[in-house]
């Protein structure tokens, strides 16, 4: 039983880093999405790199979900998992692992419509699909990281 | 004795380390069951979403075919609701005729800013002060995107008049506001006889073959074309143009898609 001390020392320091991470990332998250979101309901143009695209993607059909504009739709993604770090134990892991899944397909689906329907790409987009995709490994590792799940 | 009793003991750590391995293994399966639930829950989440996203109302790249699709009846049924119960008149008004203010909306069916003024502070216009009586709102017609298109001088007061035609049939603003949320790319020849009947089958209650008889009478095309010197006259060459008219006068010519909040304190300015 001793022996479970040092092995469990590591992986704890090691999920505390896996948040530490996570949490920075979210902050990211919520800086884009939460100017993207500003900027839809101040009605301004996004600052944009790529020409137009910003533009040409957030008017397009595909920048709304059933009226919800995508980029609020990332905002509650990324705090979602920024609060799942609060929660203790598997549960806390395995909704955040969730949430960053959903983020991270949905992400895969809107950087397709960009590339092959709206034929346009906006940075800011791209950037929180990059976000999503780190942090869906971060939550995976997380959550298979803790394994085998000591009895408290 | 003593090999005995070690015997025993090793059976023991044996028979321990056997459980604490089968417990574990358990435990692994199920929390993998736990990770795979969670796994398809996202996927099952996501795959709503998309479908949602792929078929959902909004804008869509319209041709006369996909006029028949639900996103398109959707979108026709969001008109209907939000105009159910407000009186038509004079083919291209919206509001009770005893309104104080006057706001009317210079647009080109075919101009995505005016569609987004539609769907926005249009929108709120339509639902509070139209609603209540205090504002009348009429639709004339101004060539601004339509001329990017191939056809744009041609098609111009064909699609203007298609509009008007419904609007004798006090339905004039569901057909705008109908076509507005269906608009196909700008600067391109969608528009044509088969885009204006599919929206005209939209629009609930139409009476089909009199509006498409009415749509090429002369009457509906030259009032198209009095808007269109109208506009030019006032100087006007950018759609939409709003221009609230009230008691206390007509305030400043609104240009673009603006908020709500900026069309409502014109509105208080001449009221």
């Amino acid at each position: 039983m001793t022996a479970a001390a040092p092995t469990l020392a590591p992986s704890v320091s090691v999920d505390r880093r896996l948040r530490v991470a996570i949490a920075v990332i979210c902050l990211v998250g919520i800086a884009v999405a939460g100017y993207l979101t500003y900027i839809h309901y101040a009605g301004l143009k996004p600052v944009c790199f790529s020409n137009g695209g910003c533009e040409t993607v957030q008017s397009s059909r595909y920048a709304k979900l059933d009226g919800i504009p995508v980029a609020v739709l990332g905002l509650l993604g990324y705090i979602a998992i920024l609060l799942s770090l609060a929660l203790r134990g598997d549960l806390g892991r395995l909704a955040g692992f969730g949430v960053a899944l959903i983020g991270f397909l949905f992400s895969v689906y809107l950087t397709y419509r960009e590339l092959f329907t709206i034929k346009a790409i906006c940075q800011w987009c791209v950037s929180s699909a990059v976000l999503m995709t780190v942090l869906v490994i971060l939550t995976a590792a997380r959550v298979l990281r803790s394994e085998p799940a000591a009895p408290r | 004795m003593a090999s005995r009793t070690k015997q025993k003991e090793e059976a023991r750590a044996r028979r321990v380390a056997e459980e604490r391995a089968r417990a574990e293994r358990a435990a692994r399966q199920r929390r993998l069951r736990i990770v795979g639930g969670v796994a398809l829950i996202a996927i099952v989440i996501v795959a709503v979403a998309i479908a949602v996203s792929s078929s959902g109302g909004g804008s869509g790249s319209a041709s006369a075919a996909s006029l028949t699709s639900a996103a398109a009846k959707q979108s026709a049924a969001q008109v209907t609701s939000a105009l159910s119960g407000i009186a038509q008149s004079g083919n291209n008004s919206l509001g009770s005729g005893s309104a104080k203010v006057t706001v009317t909306e210079f647009g080109d069916l075919e101009c995505p800013i005016c569609r987004d003024f539609a769907a926005g502070a249009g929108s709120q216009l339509i639902a509070n002060d139209v609603r209540s009586g205090k504002v009348k709102l009429i639709y004339r017609s101004l060539p601004t995107a339509t001329g990017s298109a191939p056809d744009g001088a041609t098609i111009f007061p064909v699609q203007q008049a298609a509009a008007l035609a419904a609007g004798e049939q006090a339905r004039g603003w569901n057909y705008i506001l109908t076509f507005y949320k269906l608009q196909g790319q700008e600067g391109t020849d969608y528009v044509n006889t088969a885009f204006l009947n599919g929206i005209a089958r939209l629009v609930p209650g139409l009476d089909f073959a009199r509006w498409s008889t009415d749509r090429t009478s002369s009457s509906l095309t030259q009032q198209v074309g009095a808007d269109v010197a109208a506009a030019n006259a006032k100087g006007f060459n950018s759609t939409p143009t709003i221009v609230v008219q009230g008691p206390k006068g007509q305030a400043q010519p609104i240009v673009g898609a603006v908020d709500y909040g900026t069309l409502e304190s014109a509105i208080n300015s001449v009221s």
